[in-house]
């Protein structure tokens, strides 16, 4: 161990130790509160599955732990996306939303909904087709204008704008009237996707393994294109496998809970200020944190409003996009 | 150790442009350093030789290979560079960022273990920043920064180091004891150093052999005391530089002259035995206001 890194082996794995207990007791939390009041006691049976039949078991099975997973993985993702553009662009600002990529995915996904094609792989597919778009659309504009920090993120939000308006122009064509649940939907919203559709979040976990092992490069990249490659990086291969794979992650999640903002900033800012920039331990902290974050906002959003619920986006929109700006002050 | 580099015919382009144009160059366990005016291609150099610029046309060898046959990561472990500053993006400690140049050596998972953290503690030492370990590379002055970068290169135990002018941020005992180290380190450990400097007295001093780059040619290749020559300088660089020899053996200074001295000194010259740098003060463009002095 040497003086002046922050964080030894073991003290690493304790606060991720502590991170995972976070994420256990906010889960637990969010399964434990609902419109329709069950006891804890009840709650605690169904889950172990004592009393297998009872309404109980079907609001806990159905609805509430499906949307926490649901939370959970969406967190988990949208941090980690946040955190791999950040590091490949050695911006704080990048995340999936700002840049663009979500909406992209939002477009693709909207466009594969009314072709009419299944989950899987129709929609997925069309998803990830339009976050990858976007993805080297954002690329193309940053590295062809002069000023790159700014010009990444007015990439970002001109695409943003472009892809509402497709997305708007979609679905005024196809004349469905699944308007209301198509503006939730554009606002982010854990309540939609239904147990039967998060097996398709199988598919973040191979991502999340993917960006765990490239940490270390990660690091390195901070350093820039030139500092990478000279630490031994393949700077082009890597960013490569990296970016496809957040592409996957946040494609997946926008197919079954919408556009979430903000949690890519959010979360890498708050573990960045306090464990330090090095990705070994900011991955599984965004990773596990990241969760927590969403679910607690998620539960926010189903708790605050005197009836019915809010879309999860709205909540960390307004929680995310003051700190944008707070950022964005003291980055200048 | 004592990684030979032969570099043949090598011409690089930017955008169309050629920055460096067929220049031949073998090096090998010594302490080489390159000279040149702005713009000739002497950064190009180095980037080409760590593989960060790819070739028009020629090649570089490195060990007898060729640059594109080395595996990134094995060529991280053999040639480390320091570039010319620049900031670090987001805030690692020091010690983190000096660390960091055990990359190359760590596993997939990337952890390491206690001959890293031997080997960066002794790099930290050798460069004078132990004290500094905990602070954020973004809080420490532009000189301590370079020293950082400096022991960074050391940490990945390279047998060929490029320095990128790196006594440009530091005072004049701290340029010394940089130049002192990697001067000592390469005769000890039989590195080859190449060293891009604007510092022509630190050339002089240190260098065994310098080369002249000018708009991307080797325009002169020899010992110091040959290519550091008064009228070989001046030509090259296009303004009056004059050269003596220290009053203790080996020890030479290097001096850029002001115009407005420029005249009576190549009167004088002759007398005080320095080597003349102008053969008339007329090679030099003079704006009129120097010539009432």
């Amino acid at each position: 161990m040497l003086a002046g890194c922050r964080f030894s082996r073991t003290r690493q794995l304790g606060l991720i130790l502590l991170m995972g207990i976070v994420l256990l007791s906010s889960c637990l939390a969010a399964i434990l509160t609902g419109s329709s009041h069950l006891a804890f006691s009840q709650v605690i049976k169904a889950l172990v599955g004592l009393d297998a039949g009872t309404a109980a078991s079907t609001i806990l099975w159905k609805i509430r732990v499906p949307r926490v997973i649901l939370a959970a993985t969406a967190g988990a993702s949208l941090s980690l996306g946040g955190v791999v553009f950040q590091a490949i662009l050695r911006n704080p600002l990048a995340e999936p939303y700002i840049l663009g990529i979500s909406g992209g995915a939002a477009s693709g996904a909207i466009a594969g909904m009314l072709a009419g094609l299944s989950l899987f792989p129709g929609v997925s597919a069309s998803a990830l087709a339009g976050s990858l778009f976007t993805l080297f659309l954002t690329f193309t504009i940053s590295t062809k204008t002069a000023n790159r920090r700014d010009s990444l993120l007015l990439g970002g939000v001109m695409i943003n704008s472009f892809c509402g308006a497709l997305i708007m122009f979609l679905i005024s064509m196809s004349g469905k009237s699944e308007i209301h649940r198509i503006l939730f939907w554009l606002m982010g919203d854990l309540g939609l996707a239904g147990s039967a559709r998060l097996y398709l979040l199988l598919g973040t976990i191979p991502c999340f393994f993917v960006i765990y092992c490239l940490a270390r490069p990660l690091n390195t990249m901070l350093m820039g294109r030139e500092g990478a490659i000279l630490l031994g990086i393949d700077v082009k291969k890597t960013s490569a496998i990296l970016l496809v794979s957040a592409s996957i992650m946040v494609s997946i999640i926008v197919c079954l809970s919408g556009l979430i903002g903000f949690v890519g900033l959010v979360v890498p800012h708050i573990f960045r200020t306090v464990l330090g920039p090095d990705h070994r331990l900011l991955v599984p902290a965004c990773l596990l944190g990241g969760g927590a974050y969403l679910v607690l906002c998620d539960l926010a959003a189903r708790v605050l409003p005197s009836n019915g619920e809010l879309p999860v986006g709205v909540v960390t929109a307004m929680i995310g996009a003051p700190l944008f700006i707070i950022l964005m002050w003291k980055g200048k | 150790m004592g990684c030979p580099i032969a570099i043949r015919n090598l011409t690089v382009r930017y955008d169309g442009r050629e920055v460096l144009r067929d220049v031949t160059l073998s090096v090998k366990n010594e302490f080489f350093v390159i000279i040149g005016p702005n713009g000739a291609g002497k950064t190009t150099l180095l980037k080409a030789i760590a593989g960060l610029v790819d070739a028009a046309s020629g090649c570089v060898e490195i060990a007898g290979k060729p640059l594109q046959d080395w595996p990134r990561r094995k060529l991280a472990k053999t040639i480390s560079m320091v570039q010319q500053r620049r900031s670090p993006a987001f805030a690692f400690t020091v010690a983190e960022t000096v660390l960091m140049g055990r990359s190359p050596y760590l596993g997939l998972l990337g952890h390491e273990r206690e001959e890293d953290y031997r080997i960066t503690t002794k790099a930290m030492e050798l460069t004078g920043i132990s004290h500094l370990g905990q602070r954020r590379v973004d809080q420490v002055s532009g000189g301590e920064l370079q020293r950082v970068f400096i022991a960074r290169a050391l940490c990945q135990t390279p047998s060929i180091l490029l320095l990128d002018e790196p006594t440009s941020a530091l005072d004049p005992a701290h340029q010394l004891h940089i130049m002192d180290l990697v001067s000592r380190l390469q005769k000890q450990e039989e590195l080859t150093v190449i060293m891009v400097s604007h510092d022509l007295n630190m050339a002089a001093m240190y260098g065994k052999r310098v080369a002249i780059l000018k708009d991307g040619r080797l325009e002169a290749l020899g010992s110091a005391e040959d290519v550091l020559n008064g009228a070989v300088l001046s030509r090259h660089y296009g303004c009056p530089i004059m050269v003596e020899k220290g009053p203790v053996k080996g020890m030479m200074r290097v001096t850029p002259v002001p115009n407005k001295y420029a005249r009576r000194l190549a009167g004088a010259a002759t007398q005080v035995k320095v080597q003349v740098t102008c053969h008339t003060p007329g090679d030099y463009p003079m704006p009129d206001s120097t010539l009432g002095n």
